[in-house]
């Protein structure tokens, strides 16, 4: 499994996790395949997207050998459109449900857990992003109340809550304080290699009640998807 | 694990001194992460082993996460005996199974009040609220500081001890600072990158009335305690 070098026997249930990283660090892509693998193990996975169309994000999916359209006709995989609002809600083909304005949190919490409601413990729950989502909210305050809040709510509904979030995107304490209010952060980072070529690179910072590693692992593309590798990366 | 007592230990066995002296208002700084929550659930272990009552107040973790953090440090028995106060079920809309939960989180008053009811039966006791930031969250971090003065007072007053946890880097430096001259010692948990991976360093930065040891001790949950030195 993805998460095997860092963390025996994947996410513990009724976790919620930050996972921080700048643009074009692999935070989406580490998601999908998280969503992939949870669904492979008789779970359900639930994505809001707020970037880009599911049809786009499993076109993307696909470009990285993670085959995620046949999960999604089975509904296995579910997308909550949070971007279509900006064309004009044309009706996606893959999305279960659509957020009309993504700046009304608490319109955004309630889809959110009234889709996780149903689905099976241990299920995923992936917002990508928050960033996106924050860009159209009308204060910060709302931003961190809404997190927490979710964040709550997705443990008690026995759920695992991924919420991604761009690093420098956003003031330095407001990602502190988001961090602050979860249960564990994972972060990503791109590093320039010797030959000038880059790479991803990402670690689990803090989990509670797990026991894992905080080394950087490198994020290998593979021809079913991706993998991290074992060791340690280069400094 | 480091524990607390062996902050305690190391620095003021000299002295004679082994445990935080009874009414000790202490803060918890640190960054997002763990190590916070699990040095005062071991803490409220280690009281609770000694029959001495213990109260935890989250507002982030489940009391179901916090009972099952609290399990492996001291097992079934003594999570029976701790008591928890519920912030979380509020926000989820939830009935708490709890005796004892908030009915929100923005009235600091009536968080202040359940506190006190909470402590009432616990002379001589443990408290811990676990965390100021989230009270932040949902009000301004004036009236926590002035929430925490006023409960800092009662809760010494009982003669309980109270650690107070706070994520650092989220506050601005006059927020901490004041709150850092409400309580009466500070306790410092910094993360350094060392060999690619993250360690956790730990120090009780002051002890009103006390002097104190200051140098960082290695946080290790796997290895026994380590000095640093400088």
């Amino acid at each position: 499994m993805l998460l095997d070098p860092i963390i025996q026997g994947g996410l513990p249930q009724r976790t919620s996790i930050a996972l921080v990283g700048p643009p074009g660090s692999g935070k989406t892509c580490f998601c999908l395949q998280l969503a992939l693998e949870a669904v492979k193990n008789g779970k359900d996975a639930l994505f809001l997207s707020t970037e880009n169309t599911p049809s786009t994000i499993i076109a993307h999916a696909n470009g990285f050998g993670i085959p995620l359209a046949a999960k999604a006709e089975k509904n296995k995989i579910q997308f909550i459109d949070a971007y279509s609002w900006r064309i004009g809600m044309r009706k996606d083909p893959f999305a279960a449900g659509r957020v009309s304005n993504p700046g009304n949190l608490n319109e955004v919490n309630l889809i959110v857990t009234d889709y996780a409601k149903l689905l099976k413990p241990g299920s995923l729950i992936i917002l990508d992003s928050v960033s996106g989502l924050s860009l159209s909210a009308p204060d910060e305050q709302r931003i961190r109340t809404f997190v927490h809040s979710l964040a709550q709510r997705i443990s008690t509904l026995e759920k695992i809550l991924i919420l991604v979030i761009e690093d420098h995107a956003h003031d330095n304490k407001l990602i502190t304080n988001l961090r602050s209010l979860v249960q564990g952060s994972i972060h990503t980072k791109v590093e320039e290699g010797s030959d000038g070529s880059l790479h991803w690179n990402i670690r689990m910072y803090s989990l509670i009640g797990s026991q894992h590693t905080t080394q950087w692992h490198e994020i290998v593309l593979e021809k079913m998807g991706i993998a991290l590798s074992g060791g340690a990366s280069n400094k | 694990m480091l524990a607390i007592s062996d902050l305690i230990t190391v620095n003021f066995a000299p002295k004679g001194i082994l445990e935080i002296p009874r009414g000790s208002q202490l803060l918890i700084l640190g960054p997002p992460g763990v190590v916070k929550t699990a040095l005062a659930l071991r803490y409220l272990a280690d009281r609770l082993q000694n029959d001495e009552p213990a109260l935890f107040a989250t507002t982030l973790w489940s009391p179901i996460q916090v009972r099952d953090t609290m399990s492996q440090f001291g097992g079934k028995k003594l999570n029976s005996s701790l008591n928890i106060v519920d912030g979380v079920s509020c926000v989820t809309a939830r009935p708490s199974e709890e005796t004892f939960a908030f009915q929100n989180l923005y009235d600091l008053n009536t968080i202040n009040l359940v506190l006190q009811q909470a402590i009432t039966a616990m002379k001589n006791g443990h408290l811990c609220l676990d965390n100021l930031t989230t009270l932040m969250t949902y009000s301004t971090p004036l009236s926590v500081i002035k929430f925490l003065q006023v409960l800092c007072a009662r809760v010494k007053d009982r003669g309980v001890t109270g650690l107070y946890l706070l994520e650092t880097g989220v506050h601005s430096e006059e927020v901490v600072n004041t709150l850092r001259f409400s309580v009466d010692g500070v306790i410092e948990i910094q993360d350094e990158e060392e060999k690619n991976q993250l360690v956790h360093k730990i120090r009780l930065a002051h002890l009103r009335g006390i002097q104190v040891d200051t140098r960082w001790l290695v946080y290790n949950e796997l290895k026994p305690l380590k000095r640093l030195t400088k």
